[in-house]
């Protein structure tokens, strides 16, 4: 059965339909690449499967229950976190504090646990940290030697690594990343590549992954799904979809020369 | 597969609904009590009507201030209150010279234009200071800053004018063309009531179509949307952020006056209040929108006016009228709840 | 030359808007230094030392080495304050010539006469030309002396100012001390007339100087060694530092004239008001100007059921009212929260505002006269005992709120490192993205209003007591502005921020009673300079330094409203 099942999804603004009857499916432990050009609705399906909007019509399931009505912080929950097109760290927190963000959705102690510390707080707190000190630790030495530091200070790529370690860091099952190639350099592409597999081989994870950038889609995606005008136009592997003459000239005709 | 979703009846909503019951349920309850009551006569009602509509004209003028500052640089001119004081209690001075030269009743017409050109004068160039001082170092910071700047800053122009001109409450000279009063519509209204209620109109409306077909107010709402491109379609930002503080002053200076002439007193700390009401008629409206800070004002004045009575009466709240802010903030907290983008504003969700 | 003239003017009109509000006459009352110097005449010191200080300031381009100031600009300095000084002397003839009074009230014939310097006001338009220029040239010169003298110099400039004017409180306190020393507890070697003997000022501007030079010198090698010790002796240092602070506060009473443990009173109430708030704008974020409510239910809940003359007939004891009115108020702010905490930041703002004048406005009503006491308030608010201790001795009282500002510190502080305290950050640095990582936003921002309103009623508590009564006036915005203003001083967040916050803006204007109508304007000075200068406050969390220091850095990436409760993060 599939983890996250989508059918019929549609979301309008006014008089125009972002997310037009999309439908797809991820399963475990499946990496998925959307593609679509710029305004094809990929993020807005993001924003929906992530409880920050919600749909006009369709159904979402995910791990046996239904999406509908839920807010972001149940969807995260429910096991599914994402990361931010522009990546939207909380800058003024440590890359540590970032991570334990992460953990809040799996700990429950309140305002008395804070004030008096009991052991149980202190046992839920060690945990906290050692789970994002996991989550750190899954990009080697990038992130876990910062740990002090504040988030705004790092480097776009350990920007971009944090984003998804603070995901990681929520337990999910599911990871949705919003272009996590935008602004990398030819070297770090390739290292996420491998980063990504890695999510899925090492940690289980499925992932839906936006991207434009064709060699990341390639080098990682057991399957490819294309939006164009808030509609699906393709689905299948890489190489299905990038001979679709639909998706050819939605989008690849247009890069065709630079990115094949 | 197609379906429509089932309506999502969220806690949320059930509360929104239910306040919203109660709240129609004390509305009528009040009103109807106050009617069968009949403590008023039509006449009193007529009356209270133009003294919440002349009152909700001054709210609407110094309102534009907020409204235009908050469109472009999304800051509350908490100061704006200020401004409009420093007009008023300025062109006091100039209307006690010409009162004690006689000209004042010699010549109204004159001499009032002289008051509002001296109170527009100094309005504007306070706000003018306000911006270059105050506000235009902290563009970009934090929302925080500026707010709290402007507390500071209008702190700062109260205890000045205090310290200029002195705490007692002065009362302005009457002007004699402005006393007694005119039938329109069987409404007995003030001549000083009429003068107050064209006068904003006329400049609300001026605004509006200044913003609406002139380049500059083009270039001011180029400049709400978008600074940065703005400033590459060959926009001066900085001048046009100036001149909307200056027209912002410029309205207050001319309300400052107004006010005096309708409730015949100034003292420093008179912009206090208006200045808040004026700010919550803003984002009644919806703030950013002229229209909506016209609207908002001209409904909080209304609702101040005849509300106290044609609600509370009915309760038998003893001295209602104490309460009339009471029920201004409350619409104000209501009508958030209910269109959180005010009045005219737009209810999108955030964008994600 | 064109920006010494430009600055001139502005210190021009400095220096004339001083006397016109009445600030010069009213400061004239008060010595700084013996026979020598008033606070009035400090003002145009001080403003002519800075023209030509600003004036002489190395100017260079981004990225180029800064040239020295040469001889040339002690000409430009001497210009500016020349031209300072010759606007206020021709304000001096024009006022002398003219009479302003009518209009502008502060401009007397003895503000006049002072500023002619008692011969005519001609000559003030000389003096004041040839004593800003040779005052301008001074302070041009401050910046051709060399870093580490002209830092020590200023520092102890300012220090002997202050010492100057804590006078009343130095005053008192020394001559006990010196007494429980078994010295003579003569202070006239320091303070003569209400200020600093010269012989003080001498001592103190050496001393100052001395110590703060030595400082810098040293000061490097000491702050090496600390950062060089291990975590847990670090903590010691501090755990140890902060035993002695509040075992000197404990102390500090039996020093004290009770004027002064009444103003450390008040003081603490500001802190514990501090500290509540800064929960809910420093920590969460939410920006509330009604804060003033919770105080006002604090107190009104304590005197109703306190006071022996309330509506209610009966009372409870205190121990029962604590808890008691501490739930109210947290009902009260959650139920007062529930529906506007959805909304974006500014518009919290404004309906916290307005909340907290409906507060006032209610219990000032004839409406609710019958239970609250309208205009006259509560009165008989009898101070109970409680475990024995009675609570009406004011040094009694003082001991409760210390403990009180203790624990609440404590709670805070631990409410910052805590799974709570992370959530509330995130949420105050980018609403949707904590949301999507599992914070319930209308959860937590009514936990930090209810946390809030729950200390607001504590301190509210105290009030009631401390002044036996209540009434509404006592409960106006100012109050709100007043806790909101010490939170930023200090530094939004930081705990210790919030305590120096409330010393600065509660005890120090307490202190300066003279300044009377003018406190309210100082304070607006200082709020403006404060967010031009050092927005993130004198003592800040590293935190909160980050935020606004950063965005030089971060602007390509962060947009500067998705900080701000998310308001339109135009991000896709």
């Amino acid at each position: 059965m599939a983890l996250l099942e989508v059918k019929g999804l549609t979301k309008r603004f006014g008089g125009l339909t972002a997310v037009d009857e999309v439908d797809f499916h991820v399963n475990e432990g499946e990496i998925v690449g959307v593609i679509g050009p710029n305004g094809a609705g990929k993020t807005t399906v993001f924003n929906i499967v992530t409880g920050f909007y919600q749909p006009d019509e369709g159904e979402m399931n995910f791990d046996g229950g239904s999406l509908i009505g839920l807010k972001p912080n149940q969807v995260a929950k429910r096991g599914i976190a994402r990361t931010f097109q522009a990546i939207r760290l909380f800058p003024a927190m440590t890359v540590l504090e970032n991570a334990m963000v992460g953990q809040h959705c799996r700990t429950k102690a309140g305002l008395g646990g804070a004030i008096f510390m009991g052991p149980r707080t202190r046992a839920e707190e060690k945990k906290i940290r050692e789970s994002a000190r996991d989550a750190l630790a899954f990009f080697g030495k990038r992130l876990s030697p910062l740990e002090n530091e504040l988030a705004g200070s790092l480097s776009y790529a350990d920007r971009r690594r944090l984003e998804i370690a603070r995901a990681m860091a929520t337990e999910a099952k599911l990871l949705l990343l919003d272009e996590p190639a935008a602004g990398m350099n030819p070297g770090e592409k390739d290292g996420l590549i491998t980063l990504i597999g890695r999510l899925r081989d090492e940690k289980g994870y499925a992932v839906v992954l936006i991207e434009h950038n064709m060699p990341v889609v390639k080098g990682v995606s057991d399957r490819v799904a294309a939006l164009d005008y808030g509609k699906k136009i393709a689905d299948g592997t890489y190489q299905e979809v990038a001979r679709n003459p639909r998706v050819i000239e939605a989008y690849l005709g247009a890069r065709h020369e630079e990115t094949a | 597969m197609r379906f429509a979703l089932p309506e999502r009846w969220s806690v949320q909503r059930i509360v929104k609904i239910l306040l919203g019951a109660l709240l129609l349920f004390v509305v009528f309850k009040g009103v109807s009590a106050t009617i069968a009551d009949g403590k008023f006569t039509a006449a009193a009602w007529k009356s209270l009507i133009t003294t919440g509509l002349a009152l909700g004209s001054l709210y609407a003028l110094i309102a534009m201030g907020y409204t235009l500052v908050y469109g472009i640089l999304f800051i509350i001119n908490f100061a704006h209150g200020e401004v409009f004081m420093s007009g008023a209690f300025t062109a006091f001075f100039v209307a006690r010279t010409l009162n004690n030269s006689g000209f004042l009743n010699d010549q109204p017409i004159i001499s009032i234009a002289i008051l509002l050109l001296v109170s527009m004068l100094v309005s504007t160039t306070i706000a003018i200071l306000l911006e270059r001082i105050a506000y235009r170092p902290l563009r970009g910071a934090p929302r925080l800053v500026p707010l709290i700047t402007a507390i500071g800053a209008s702190l700062f122009l109260q205890n000045t004018f205090r310290g200029l001109y002195g705490a007692k409450v002065r009362a302005y000279p009457e002007i004699d063309i402005l006393s007694g009063t005119v039938n329109i519509f069987s409404f007995v209204v003030g001549k000083d009531q009429l003068l107050v209620i064209a006068g904003a109109a006329l400049l609300v409306v001026a605004l509006y179509l200044f913003i609406e077909r002139t380049k500059t107010g083009r270039a001011m709402r180029a400049v709400g949307e978008d600074k940065e491109i703005s400033a590459l379609m060959g926009i001066d930002v900085d001048k046009v952020i100036v001149t909307t503080f200056a027209i912002g002053g410029m309205l207050a200076g001319a309300a400052g006056v107004l006010w005096a002439i309708n409730f015949k007193q100034v003292d420093f700390y008179m912009g206090f209040l208006p200045g808040i009401k004026a700010f919550t008629a803003a984002v009644l409206g919806g703030i950013g929108n002229v229209v909506g800070a016209a609207l908002g004002g001209l409904i909080l004045g209304l609702l101040e006016g005849v509300a106290p009575a044609l609600l509370l009466t009915g309760y038998d709240v003893p001295s209602p009228n104490q309460l009339k802010d009471v029920i201004s903030f409350s619409v104000l907290v209501f009508v958030l709840i209910f269109k959180p983008g005010g009045i005219l504003g737009s209810d999108e969700p955030d964008k994600v | 030359m064109k920006l010494a003239t430009k600055i001139g003017l502005i210190a021009g009109v400095v220096s004339i808007y001083f006397p016109v509000v009445g600030i010069t006459e009213r400061f004239d009352d008060r010595t700084i230094i013996d026979g020598v110097l008033t606070l009035g005449s400090t003002i145009f010191l001080v403003i002519a030392l800075a023209a030509g200080y600003v004036v002489a300031k190395p100017r260079h381009l981004p990225g180029e080495e800064p040239e020295p100031p040469g001889p040339s600009a002690l000409l430009y300095g001497a210009v500016a304050s020349g031209i300072a000084g010759v606007m206020a002397g021709l304000f001096v003839l024009l006022a002398d010539s003219v009479d302003l009074r009518t209009v502008l009230i502060s401009v007397t014939g003895t503000l006049i006469e002072r500023l002619s310097f008692g011969g005519s006001a001609g000559s003030a338009v000389v003096i004041m030309a040839v004593g800003g220029a040779a005052l301008g040239a001074l302070g041009a010169g401050l910046q051709l002396i060399s870093q580490s003298i002209r830092r020590p110099l200023v520092i102890a400039l300012g220090a002997a100012l202050l010492i100057s004017l804590t006078e009343p409180l130095l005053n008192a306190v020394i001559p006990e001390v010196l007494s429980k020393l078994g010295l003579k507890d003569d202070t006239s070697w320091l303070y003569t007339g209400g200020g600093l003997s010269v012989t003080g000022a001498i001592l103190v501007l050496v001393l100052t100087f001395v110590g703060v030079f030595a400082w810098t010198s040293r000061g490097e090698r000491v702050r090496q060694a600390y950062a060089g010790r291990s975590n847990r002796d670090r903590r010691l240092i501090k755990g140890g530092a902060l035993l002695l602070l509040a075992l000197f506060m404990a102390y500090l009473p039996q020093i004290l004239t009770s004027f002064l443990s009444e103003i450390l009173g008040t003081v603490g109430l500001y802190i514990l008001l501090g500290l509540g708030l800064n929960i809910v704008v420093g920590y969460a974020g939410l920006l509330d100007l009604g804060y003033v409510a919770f105080l006002a239910v604090g107190s009104y809940s304590t005197a109703l059921f306190v006071s022996e003359r309330s509506s209610l007939g009966w009372t409870l004891p205190y121990w029962q009212v604590v808890p008691l009115t501490i739930v109210i108020a947290t009902v009260i702010g959650i139920m007062i929260g529930g529906p506007v905490l959805r909304l974006r930041g500014d518009y919290l703002a404004i309906v916290t505002l307005g909340f907290g004048e409906i507060a006032r406005v209610i219990v000032q009503s004839d409406w609710a006269s019958p239970t609250l006491g309208g205009a006259q308030g509560i009165l008989g608010v009898t101070a109970p005992e409680v475990f024995g201790v009675d609570l009406r001795e004011p040094r009694n009282l003082y001991y409760v709120i210390l403990i009180s500002v203790i624990l609440v510190a404590f709670i805070s502080w631990r409410l910052s490192r805590s799974r709570v305290g992370r959530a509330w950050n995130a949420m105050r640095e980018d609403e949707q993205v904590a949301e999507a990582m599992g914070v319930s936003i209308i959860g937590y921002k009514l936990l930090a209003f209810g946390t809030g309103a729950a200390l607001g009623s504590l301190s509210g508590m105290f009030f009631a007591i401390k002044l036996g009564s209540v009434f509404p006036s006592s409960f106006n915005l100012l109050v709100s502005i007043n806790v909101l203003a010490l939170i930023i001083l200090g530094g939004m967040g930081s705990i210790p921020g919030v305590i120096v916050g409330a010393f600065v803006l509660v005890g120090l204007p307490e202190l300066l009673r003279e300044f009377g109508e003018f406190r309210l304007l100082i304070f607006g000075i200082v709020l403006v300079s404060l967010m031009l200068l050092k927005p993130e406050g004198l003592i800040p969390s590293r935190r909160r330094k980050m935020e606004l220091h950063a965005d030089e850095l971060e602007e390509e990436q962060y947009d500067d409203s998705a900080g701000q409760g998310g308001a339109e993060p135009v991000v896709t």
